[in-house]
């Protein structure tokens, strides 16, 4: 192989960890500063958002016309986001249930029914994107998407409500004490259908 | 020898020491085959998420890809879309010409092609619904990313029909060892992320990892009265993925480190139900750091193959033999 070759081919694989490494410690100082309960490393906001924000430069998230290039780079690579999956805590589960109201005032209730066990686990990133959003009409939006689907075998259907909410499995410390799931409300809405 | 060319020659040594693993022809057929699996177990309800009326709508979601040119599903719908119905059918039209390219690159006949468009096609689908991405969708980027550049076509219809060059050595080598940092990457940050949450240490984590839904595919309340068990589980995550970049490059515990580290996964797949993400992490260990012990079996088979070859040779020349004999035997007498 040409030394020239050697070269590029060394250039490219070093640019490519570099963005790595990059992104693994904006991943890592996300992780440390937004969650509680951190064992090892402790980190101001005053000292993370500096960093943070140099971090944001390189990887052009504040100045887009600046390094697009890379930000391509990294979706195509499949290397735009960190490795800290189930980290630095397992997340919570949530759960969505549906309460139809038909014409007759007959009530049907029911979870979105899923038949792929590989769709059910991405619908669990789905209720995490509506359980963490903080903007209110993405929520509204996501949930009423579901709720359409799901009310799609349903006739007369008046009036539907849709319940959001989070599932608390017992503790292994406390599991002998109380051996049972917890449900935690978060949000309710409430849609008239014929007025839609 | 000075500092600079010291590490030059080191450099050189780790990057483009020549060898010549087939692993490649390993690591191609894997990915395909997890594609193939990823594309049949979506297959019948892409539309209630990838779709324009279904769980979620394609053209809201699409509307959080930052970048113009990062592909979606709906550049498929704007150029084809007006062959097709339903949005529905042209999602399954998309998925099929996903399989098809998945097979080619399986088979490997037009494997760079091949790899490049089923990359492209698996982009569109999970770009265009970011709030369903988990883990697997990345490193399944990943792997088709590296099946567009690496030497990939070894034991292929492109070299066997097309005769296609083979890669060098050091090319080779060179990819080996691309795959082995990024995994070295993978490992130690996802460790570290365990590592600083206080849950990873006592325990915690591990049994809410297995108990919470949908991933408590097995019952383990029973092992609750013996919390010691997913604590010593939970520092074992820990350590083998802190500690990975390090033991995978020593002779005495590459092997150990990576079975353990197989191990897990394989328990991944079979008590939480990832056995996608299982999957793909298995095939990307294989191939970065069993790639002798995946030759070995690579030689067995061919001597294995070339054995049967001279069998049947023989064969075939005793019973050419034999009729000649009894042919000669019956002219005599």
């Amino acid at each position: 192989m040409k030394t020239s070759v050697k070269i590029i081919l060394c250039s490219g694989i070093l640019i490519h960890y570099l963005l790595l490494f990059i992104i693994n410690v904006d991943t890592t100082l996300d992780c440390v500063v937004n969650n509680k309960g951190i064992l090892l490393v402790e980190m101001e906001k005053s000292t993370y958002q500096p960093v943070k924000k140099k971090i944001d430069v390189i990887l052009g998230r504040d100045k887009y016309n600046f390094n697009d290039y890379i930000n391509y780079y990294l979706a195509y690579t499949g290397t735009e986001t960190g490795y800290g999956f189930f980290a630095p805590n397992v997340p919570t589960s949530y759960k969505l249930v549906f309460e139809y109201t038909l014409k007759d005032h007959s009530k049907v209730t029911m979870i979105p029914q899923i038949s792929s066990h590989e769709i059910g686990l991405r619908l669990c990133n789905y209720y995490e994107t509506i359980g963490k959003t903080n903007v209110e009409i993405l929520r509204n939006a996501l949930i009423k998407f579901m709720l359409q689907e799901q009310m799609k075998g349903l006739n007369n259907v008046v009036s539907a409500k849709a319940i959001f909410g989070l599932v608390l499995t017992p503790a292994l410390k406390n599991y002998s004490q109380s051996n049972q799931t917890a449900y935690q409300f978060l949000y309710a809405y409430e849609y008239n259908i014929q007025s839609k | 020898m000075n500092i600079i060319s010291k590490v030059n020659k080191g450099l050189d040594h780790f990057l483009f020491k020549p060898n010549g693993t087939n692993i490649f022809a390993f690591f191609r057929v894997a990915v395909s085959i997890h594609c193939i699996v990823f594309v049949v177990s979506i297959y019948s309800e892409m539309h209630k998420f990838f779709g324009l009326s279904g769980f979620s709508n394609r053209e809201v979601t699409e509307t959080f890809i930052r970048l113009k040119y990062i592909p979606r599903l709906s550049w498929f719908h704007d150029v084809f879309g007006s062959w097709f119905n339903t949005d529905e059918q042209m999602l399954h039209a998309v998925l099929l010409i996903h399989l098809f390219f998945l097979i080619t690159l399986l088979l490997g006949l037009f494997t760079r092609v091949s790899a490049l468009i089923t990359l492209f096609i698996h982009l569109c689908i999970v770009q265009s619904n970011t709030f369903f991405l988990y883990g697997m969708d990345y490193f399944t980027t990943i792997s088709l990313f590296f099946c567009t550049f690496m030497p990939v076509s070894d034991f292929s219809l492109d070299q066997s029909l097309l005769k296609k060059k083979i890669a060098s050595p050091e090319f080779r080598n060179f990819c080996i060892r691309f795959i082995q940092v990024q995994m070295c990457f993978i490992y130690f940050f996802g460790g570290f992320h365990k590592a600083i949450g206080i849950n990873w240490w006592n325990g915690e984590s591990m049994w809410k990892a297995l108990t919470r839904p949908p991933f408590n595919n097995f019952d383990v309340s029973f092992f609750a009265q013996y919390p010691k068990i997913f604590m010593v589980m939970g520092w074992m995550t820990v350590v083998h993925e802190m500690f990975y970049p390090i033991m995978v490059f020593t002779k005495f515990f590459r092997k150990y480190w990576v079975m353990v580290i197989i191990s897990m996964h394989l328990c991944i797949g079979i008590f939480m139900g990832l056995y996608l993400f299982a999957s793909i992490m298995i095939i990307l260990n294989i191939t970065a750091f069993l790639s002798k012990e995946v030759d070995y079996i690579f030689k067995k088979i061919a001597a294995f193959k070339s054995r049967m070859l001279i069998l049947n040779g023989v064969k075939r020349i005793y019973y050419a033999n034999l009729k000649h004999l009894n042919t000669a035997f019956r002219q005599m007498y």
